[in-house]
């Protein structure tokens, strides 16, 4: 579709984070405080040495696969808020096999935990597109509901069921070693990236392929684009809409899996509650102007932002605890202004006049 | 036996009314934005904004009606950031609404933090009366669905909130101003849902982080059963309000099945086995004169 160069698909992104980091800049120096201090301890945290590297690409690899969760569903036409629950289910399912599945010989034991997180992850995805297509319910609200629900069931199970034999704690036993994923670089005693990062890349690389370069992506943009157009046109708008939902929720289940084998031990009641990779893939996706490429990017800049929290912290360049919050409203504000693009295009016509004609393709009712 | 009805009656009735009033005011808020067209899945953070200002204001001001106020005004301005961004620069209502609960929950406990310190909020803060344990917010709930019943029903201004949800381009064509409609129900929303905030931090008489728990999306699920008609919200936000109420009390089934129930139910009536549950027509359509 998009065969030249779009400045507009750099230039709001970035806009949109300026934007947010003013916004962020205002806010710490409402509270006193010095923000290039503060930003300064923030891209050291990110970027400014190999611990903060390693520590970025952790962060940002379970967002990039939200991303890209968010963005096959959006290429569709649909919005995946269910990123929450298609994460708990991989960790589940991924975290039942790491745990029991100790037949499985060397290296296949995490490949298969993995394959299993992302049928997990998957199957709670593809409910949300059966339940659109077969019965009309909005996807919307249907993911909504499976993140709470998703989030009682990993409770329960942790309660109970997936409990450690005789143990008080609401953890499981421990991953076996085989299911952990290996190590690729250990910058420091703390900090082990693994391969997580590269299922990250493939999974991104694969998603390129499949929406540019094969059939059924070129079916899925279609229904995203124009439904009832692609259903005239041949295509089943049912079974796209499904095959979508799957492949959303497999990603978002990979993204709860890696974390999860590649940093933890074993699975925790008190961890699903708090999960909050999955709406960050929504602003993941956005800022990547929903393509594969752009997660990329957009995850390893927020993956940057969450590890420059730590170097705030680090630093004491603001009170303890208030740089994860200001992460958040930083966040949130990149996802309102990517959310309301025309804003840059109205100040633009008027000031700069740099989008050209594209200022007046606003949408119109 | 007395202790049959304490448990049961008294208890359960109690615990039923504490976890419904919130959901109430946040679907009764849902009700005003979706009617005028405007989707709002921000209430969640909204009703954060109300939670932790109502407890602020009581702070500062000594008295729980400021705290009302304070949660009331907390919550329009996060909805005037949604009305803004929805209607006039036509920003999709879900993204835009994600974005209100992400800036919400970083904000909300940026301000925790700054203003009431590690420590959270001091101890004696001055909270509406409790009658039976029951906070007299709840009159307040009540009123909140009668007003809403008749003034979104009964008045001229119901008749053209409603006319923008279901048909701006007509509404528009007989000089009802579309956007000024729609910034009321947005405003109304957060107004109503900071109430339901003010109402889940009043009832412990503390703010703390997490504490509105999903409150906002259950009451979109109860605006959703409730078919986006007043009592139909009530009896939903009961509904839920109750199996909460019962999660403290069934024993030999896991706490963690029960309160999944409000979800699974509100499932079931989404898949339209409980009779079909039809949204205003144009929400989530961004409306534009020209």
């Amino acid at each position: 579709m998009r065969r030249h160069f779009d400045p507009e698909a750099l230039l709001v992104p970035l806009l949109a984070v300026l934007a947010a980091m003013l916004v962020g800049a205002l806010l710490i120096y409402g509270i006193g405080y010095d923000a290039i201090y503060a930003y300064t301890s923030l891209i050291e945290g990110a970027v400014g040495s190999p611990s903060a590297i390693g520590s970025t690409l952790l962060r940002a690899t379970p967002i990039i696969l939200t991303g890209l969760s968010v963005t096959i569903a959006l290429r569709a036409g649909l919005f995946n808020i269910g990123g929450t629950g298609q994460v708990i289910l991989g960790m589940l399912l991924g975290g039942i096999v790491a745990i029991h599945a100790n037949f499985l010989p060397g290296p296949s034991h995490w490949i298969f935990a993995l394959v299993a997180a992302a049928i997990g992850g998957g199957i709670w995805g593809a409910i949300a597109g059966f339940l659109k297509v077969a019965r009309g319910a909005n996807e919307v609200v249907v993911t909504i509901m499976l993140n709470y629900i998703a989030i009682r069931l990993g409770e329960f199970l942790l309660g109970g069921p997936l409990k450690e034999a005789g143990s008080d704690n609401p953890a499981s036993a421990e991953f076996a070693a085989n299911a952990k994923l290996p190590i690729l670089w250990r910058p420091d005693n703390f900090t082990e990236v693994h391969a997580g990062v590269l299922v990250a890349l493939l999974v991104a690389g694969a998603t390129w392929f499949l929406i540019a370069r094969t059939s059924l992506g070129y079916q899925i943009r279609a229904v995203g684009l124009q439904p009832d157009a692609a259903e005239y046109g041949g295509m089943s708008v049912a079974k796209v809409t499904v095959i979508a939902m799957f492949l959303a929720g497999a990603f978002a289940g990979l993204g709860g899996a890696v974390s999860q084998l590649g940093e933890l031990e074993r699975l925790q009641k008190s961890e699903f509650g708090v999960i909050n990779i999955g709406f960050t893939g929504i602003a993941v996706a956005l800022l990547g102007r929903s393509t594969a490429i752009g997660c990329v990017f957009a995850g390893l800049l927020l993956g940057g932002l969450d590890s420059g929290a730590v170097g705030i912290q680090n630093d004491n360049a603001l009170p303890s605890g208030v740089a994860t919050k200001l992460i958040g409203v930083i966040q949130g504000v990149i996802v309102l202004f990517v959310g309301a693009d025309i804003i840059f295009r109205r100040l633009s016509g008027r000031v700069m006049g740099v989008f050209g004609p594209r200022a007046a393709k606003e949408p119109v009712a | 036996m007395s202790e049959f009805i304490d448990i049961w009656i008294v208890g359960l009735g109690k615990a039923t009314i504490i976890y419904a009033a919130p959901l109430i005011f946040a679907a009764l808020g849902g009700l005003f934005s979706e009617r005028s067209g405007i989707v709002n899945i921000g209430l969640e953070g909204m009703m954060t904004g109300g939670a932790f200002f109502a407890i602020y204001g009581s702070d500062i001001g000594g008295s729980s009606i400021v705290g009302i106020l304070f949660a009331v005004a907390a919550g329009m301005a996060l909805a005037a950031i949604h009305a803004v961004a929805t209607i006039t620069f036509h920003a999709d209502q879900i993204i835009s609404g994600t974005a209100i609960v992400l800036i919400a929950a970083g904000l909300i406990n940026f301000l925790n933090l700054n203003l009431f310190g590690p420590n959270g909020s001091p101890a004696s803060i001055a909270v509406p009366a409790k009658v039976g344990g029951v906070s007299v917010l709840v009159l307040l709930a009540i009123a909140a669905v009668v007003v809403t019943q008749y003034v979104v029903f009964r008045t001229p201004f119901g008749l053209r909130l409603r006319s923008v949800g279901e048909h701006p381009r007509a509404a528009d064509t007989v000089g009802i101003s579309v956007v000024r409609y729609r910034y009321v129900g947005v405003l109304v929303s957060g107004a109503l849902a900071g109430l339901g905030g003010a109402f889940i931090s009043f009832n412990v008489s503390s703010y703390s982080e997490g504490m509105v728990a999903g409150n906002g999306y259950i009451a979109l699920a109860a605006l959703i059963i409730g078919k986006w008609k007043p009592m139909g919200c009530v009896l939903a936000s009961l509904l839920f309000g109750l199996s909460q109420g019962l999660v403290a009390r069934v024993h030999g089934v896991s706490p963690d099945l029960i309160s999944m129930l409000p979800y699974v139910i509100t499932l079931i009536v989404l898949v339209g086995f409980v009779g079909k549950s039809i949204a205003p027509a144009a929400a989530g359509k961004p409306y534009d004169a020209h």
